[in-house]
């Protein structure tokens, strides 16, 4: 028998989280015990990045994407698709535009624009099998690499490609090798930073655990590039399955010889070793990240000696982004005019956004740089949530800011975020709607960045809890007005005398809602925000639907009578305000 | 089972490559030839899972790399099963049946490789018109 179907199943954890690993399984058996296993093929892959629209199913070559698949939908995609041919139409993607099925990914606005070179594997092969990998050009790079180039050829395609670290920073991946190339030390190292730490950005889990042997052909490329024969990824603990796929990776590549001692015959030896990292936020800093791996604490040190010249054990050592590496292969091997021709004069190829919050199309994107905001959040995610009015999207997690509607037509690189106040970061994109309130935002991230603030220096470990403190203060409505001229004074002092990137950057969301939204901190400091949702009086037709729905019991009234809510013990939820069908109450 | 030259992974490159054919077939965009078997009851009685079988055997062995087969629902004229549907880049679909295994190899050189019509005595039913949704 010829095969005649692939089944791809979703083995991203969203996915699993819905319990894709079990439906792979309940497939899997189901198509045995009807003898169909010789020609139908049933896989798991990586991410497809529509997150929002998982467990994902996907069958070829009929091109048909299922979407929130159950382990109860199994049986009838087997009985009806797979047997029959008959596509399961209730399963297709509804389009939140068109309110129409549609039934082929390439049709769907979120996959329209994008350009995959990261996630060029992503939900496509299965992740623990090398095969698929070399069968899609896998390993060929390296090759190429170690049997055509000199390390400093490799370090010129780096340059000339124009490759910025995605990790947030945005330094020049060629620049960063050349550095390390030029040391004259022995021992060298290259280590790959999987230390995700932005809360919403989850590329780097995505690919790792999608396209596992990209990375790690990356790191061999580099290690040849800049002298370095060991490599290390730095993962944190929380990445389970990540971890788990690069090991099965590793292990795949020792068999084939991808990675070990004289790989390809070409006398290079190269080995990658997985560390454990706690989950720290500053160890996605790489000198915290080198500290952390030595065995010291998880503290950043000062720059210069930069990790090119004394990273790791004072050797010469080049800190690499998850996402920068798996961008190497293709790069190396379409050639650095190719890269040249993706994205903005100063920011080539592409980015990955975890796109996040009041959207309707929730999940990973890849998109040439130079692409809108507004093309993101309305082509690709579909746009806000219950057709609710747009307010700000915060990029760069809690070292960024917000980008408000006047910017949204901005054409996103590293430079052109920055000048308006926001920051690339690790590409996290998280859009607020009308009913967020941007005060309790920024306490959330300040929340986060004074936790996470190691304590070195003295800036940010007193500054940002002092931070808190007023936001705190300003949210329980017991502030003044003084207390915005503090916050912003001190803001600037922690983002002007802090250690590394993670003060430096901490005061980010405060400031630049300060900047856009300074009338919601007034609301609070002059204590004339309204917390509480009101009735208007002559809208209310008193058809108990708001009292009926409120879950603390706060809206009283009789039947056809103008009803009321108590404001002191309105919680503001909201429900109120979406049941009444008059449009009778107001926000506070 | 170490790999020594870029020669050696792309010989293993093209051995792995057949796994993932019928992705990169279903990913396809373009020029490509869309051969539909009607998978009903009726259909699947009168043998059109052979027919399925002989199409994928017949197209790997001519090596046609713009072709792929799909299965798909009962077709609606059950006295001609096996039908098989051709769907080719700017042209009306035509349906063929009975398509039996047997006369693939034959149904695919005339439709497929000579880009005509499959005369050989079988019916050639009228396209249809359907809605597009």
């Amino acid at each position: 028998m010829k095969e005649r179907l692939t089944v791809l199943v979703c083995g991203g954890t969203g996915c699993i989280a819905s319990d894709s690993d079990e439906m792979l399984i309940v497939m899997q058996d189901k198509i045995k015990e009807l003898g169909l296993d010789d020609e139908v093929r049933i896989l798991k892959t990586g991410c497809f990045g529509f997150c929002g629209q998982g467990p994902i199913i996907k069958i070829q070559p009929d091109n048909i994407f299922y979407v929130k698949v159950k382990i109860s939908d199994i049986d009838e995609i087997i009985e009806e698709h797979i047997i029959k041919g008959r596509i399961v139409s209730r399963l297709l993607f509804d389009d939140p535009k068109s309110h129409k099925k549609v039934k082929a990914h390439r049709h769907m606005d979120f996959y329209k624009k994008q350009f995959r070179i990261a996630l060029r594997n992503c939900g496509t092969i299965n992740p623990e099998d090398i095969s698929e990998y070399i069968a899609s050009r896998g390993y060929e790079a390296l090759a190429i690499s170690l049997q055509e180039y000199s390390p400093i050829d490799v370090i010129k395609i780096m340059k000339d490609s124009g490759l910025r670290g995605r990790g947030g920073g945005g330094f020049p991946t060629g620049l960063k090798w050349e550095y390390t190339y030029n040391q004259d030390v022995n021992q060298k190292y290259i280590i790959c930073n999987a230390d995700e730490g932005d809360p919403g950005a989850f590329m780097d889990r995505s690919i790792l655990e999608g396209d596992p042997h990209s990375v790690l052909e990356a790191m061999a490329i580099g290690g040849y590039a800049t002298g370095a024969t060991r490599g290390k990824i730095y993962i944190r603990a929380e990445y389970p399955l990540a971890i788990k796929r690069l090991e099965i990776a590793i292990a795949q590549a020792r068999e084939y010889g991808f990675l070990g001692t004289n790989i390809f015959g070409s006398g290079f030896d190269f080995d990658v070793e997985i560390r454990l990292g706690a989950g720290a936020f500053v160890c996605g800093e790489e000198t915290a990240l080198i500290n952390s791996m030595t065995g010291l604490r998880g503290e950043p040190s000062k720059k210069p000696p930069f990790p090119s010249e004394a990273g790791y054990k004072n050797k010469p050592t080049s800190v690499n982004n998850v996402e920068t590496l798996a961008n190497i292969p293709a790069i190396i091997l379409k050639g650095s005019d190719w890269f040249n021709t993706i994205g903005t004069p100063m920011s080539k190829g592409t980015k990955v956004f975890a796109l996040a919050g009041k959207i309707n199309n929730i999940g990973l994107v890849e998109v040439p740089m130079g692409t809108t905001l507004r093309e993101i959040i309305y082509e690709i995610g579909g746009g806000i949530i219950g057709g609710k009015k747009f307010k700000a999207v915060q990029t760069g997690g809690p070292s960024g800011g917000v980008i408000t509607e006047q910017h949204l037509d901005t054409p996103i690189d590293y430079e052109s975020l920055k000048a308006i106040g926001s920051m690339m970061g690790s590409g996290g994109m998280i859009v607020l709607d009308e009913d967020d309130d941007m005060v309790e935002i920024s306490k959330f991230y300040l929340d986060f960045t004074q936790e996470e603030s190691c304590g070195k220096c003295t800036p940010c470990r007193i500054g940002t809890k002092r931070m808190h403190e007023i936001l705190e203060r300003l949210t329980n409505m017991e502030g003044t007005p003084e207390d915005l001229d503090i916050l912003e004074d001190l803001a600037n002092n922690i983002k002007y005398t802090s250690l590394c990137g993670l003060g430096q950057s901490a005061p980010n969301p405060v400031l630049s809602t300060l900047e856009y939204f300074r009338e919601e901190y007034e609301a609070y400091a002059y204590r004339t925000k309204k917390t509480a949702y009101t009735i208007i009086d002559d809208k209310c037709i008193g058809c108990t639907k708001c009292a009926r729905v409120c879950p603390v019991d706060c809206i009283t009234g009789k039947v056809k009578q103008v009803h009321i809510i108590d404001e002191a013990a309105c919680i503001a939820c909201g429900a109120c305000y979406d049941a009444c069908p008059v449009n009778a109450i107001e926000k506070p | 089972m170490a790999v020594k030259s870029l020669e050696e992974l792309r010989k293993l490159r093209k051995d792995y490559q057949s796994t993932l054919s019928l992705r990169k077939q279903g990913e396809h965009e373009g020029d490509q030839i869309e051969l539909r078997v009607g998978l009903g009851t009726c259909g699947i009685s009168a043998g059109a899972k052979d027919t399925f079988q002989a199409l994928l055997q017949e197209i790997d062995q001519r090596k046609l790399k713009n072709v792929k087969v799909v299965g798909v629902g009962c077709m609606g004229q059950c006295t001609s099963e096996p039908i098989v549907e051709v769907r080719k880049p700017d042209h009306e679909p035509l349906l063929y049946g009975p398509i039996t295994s047997n006369i693939v190899h034959d149904f695919i050189e005339d439709t497929v490789v000579n880009e005509d019509y499959y005369k050989d005595g079988t019916l050639l039913i009228k396209t249809y018109e359907k809605v597009e949704v």
